[in-house]
């Protein structure tokens, strides 16, 4: 079963780290992070072919990697100290659907209505798995790093000021 | 007592200028408002009290400050597009951490500044030519295509990495710039195909179109909505849009014109 599985997917795997890598390179990661990215990017592929095999909802099939990654992205940039997007943008790609958008164009030149349909459709349900995926997981990381943005300083400020005038 | 001289002899309108520099950087290398607006607010505040205000958006960051002497000081600046650069983004983090926890004199910050924005030579980078090859030919073999396309859309990928050298966006209309190379690698890849390099032209397209996708746009709209930025994420969100429409176009005007050949 297991030996099945790398079997159908291991080429998308591989070609998955490959892309990831050249991915890295093009929008200019580090050199000694582009690694995080290629795992990043080994990871959500795995996932996404497991959830095709476990024959998941393809909302779904994108939600639970998208999901996945943001988690390792945003707890990586607080062991290494850098911006998550610098994990997350790579990690990302392999799951970004240019072949739907492909097909949704090709459908469309061709004049097939319905072809253009589904695909279009598939695209939006795609970006919106992962869209969901990413911002679940990125607002519960929010709601902890940012806690103390000052935003009342002003009338806290004057607040204590005048508390000041009043003790003497 | 010292301390007191050491902090006032940076006049606000130059820390400003450093914070501005800073926040300008950031936000063309492709960071997060949020990200921005906390830095401006933390080099402010790390050079005197006083209140920070600050509104950014796209392409405009606009910083008040009440300084400590009592004056209020306002800045704004226009953000110019600019290509995204991830390690000048690691590295401006970085200073900024630095610039918080020791505060070094404005002149050193700017210093700092330029040397990491410093504008790189224009010549052919292999790094990034090889990034391109390898994201086409991956993505052509992820999405099913056989050895022969992948070649085909590493060939690609080098004459598409040429026009962009050639015809950089900086500066300009990335949507329309999209839409040209878009068709520029329709026909590459039609021609690639009747070539007798490539196999399936759909796959050679889908490894090109992965090479124009918005990715980082579209991730950083999510981000800045859900930050609660939902200006600058309408506005990116609606770059994306707009850059897949083009690309969309492009690769469709390419099959129009040529695709009857293959």
């Amino acid at each position: 079963m297991i030996l099945q599985f790398f079997e159908k997917y291991f080429v998308m795997i591989l070609t998955a780290a490959i892309g990831t890598l050249g991915y890295c390179l093009n929008i200019n990661v580090k050199r000694n992070k582009i690694v995080y990215g290629c795992v990043g990017g080994v990871v959500s592929t795995f996932l996404y072919c497991v959830c095709a095999e476990m024959g998941l909802s393809p909302l779904m099939q994108n939600f639970i990697p998208a999901a996945v990654v943001t988690l390792y992205a945003e707890a990586l940039a607080r062991v290494v100290k850098a911006p998550a997007t610098v994990f997350l943008i790579p990690s990302i790609i392999p799951l970004v659907p240019g072949g739907r958008l492909y097909y949704t164009m090709r459908a469309i030149v061709d004049g097939d209505a319905d072809g253009a349909k589904v695909y279009a459709m598939e695209t939006i349900v795609i970006a919106l798995g992962i869209a969901v995926g990413i911002v679940v997981i990125s607002l519960v990381f929010y709601h902890i790093s940012h806690k103390n943005i000052q935003y009342k300083v002003r009338f806290d400020a004057m607040g204590n000021r005048d508390q000041a005038e009043k003790e003497k | 007592m010292k301390m007191d001289e050491e902090k006032s002899c940076e006049a606000p309108s130059r820390v400003m200028e450093c914070a501005l520099d800073m926040g300008e950087t950031m936000l063309r290398c492709g960071a997060e408002i949020l990200r921005v607006e906390d830095t401006v607010i933390r080099i402010c505040t790390a050079y005197g009290g006083g209140i920070v205000d600050v509104f950014t958006i796209l392409s405009l960051i606009i910083l008040s400050w009440k300084a400590d002497d009592g004056k209020n000081y306002t800045l704004t600046r226009r953000i110019n597009p600019y290509p995204t650069d991830l390690k000048k983004l690691e590295e401006l983090n970085a200073l900024s951490r630095y610039i918080c926890e020791k505060k070094p004199p404005c002149d050193e910050i700017q210093h700092r500044i330029c040397a990491i924005m410093a504008p790189a030579k224009k010549r052919i980078y292999k790094s990034k030519m090889t990034g391109y090859v390898l994201l086409a030919s991956a993505f052509t073999l992820f999405f099913g295509g056989s050895l022969r396309d992948g070649l085909a859309a590493g060939v690609v990928a080098v004459l598409m990495y040429l026009w962009d050298y050639l015809f950089s966006a900086h500066g300009r209309n990335r949507v329309v710039y999209s839409l040209a190379i878009s068709i520029v690698a329709g026909i590459l890849c039609i021609l690639s195909v009747l070539a007798g390099i490539g196999q399936h032209i759909d796959m050679v397209m889908i490894g090109s179109i992965m090479l124009l996708i918005p990715g980082i746009n579209l991730m950083n709209s999510l981000r800045d909505m859900m930050c609660g930025d939902i200006i600058t994420g309408i506005l990116r969100l609606a770059e994306a849009l707009m850059m897949a429409v083009a690309i969309a176009a492009g690769f469709g005007i390419a099959i129009m014109m040529l695709g009857g050949l293959v």
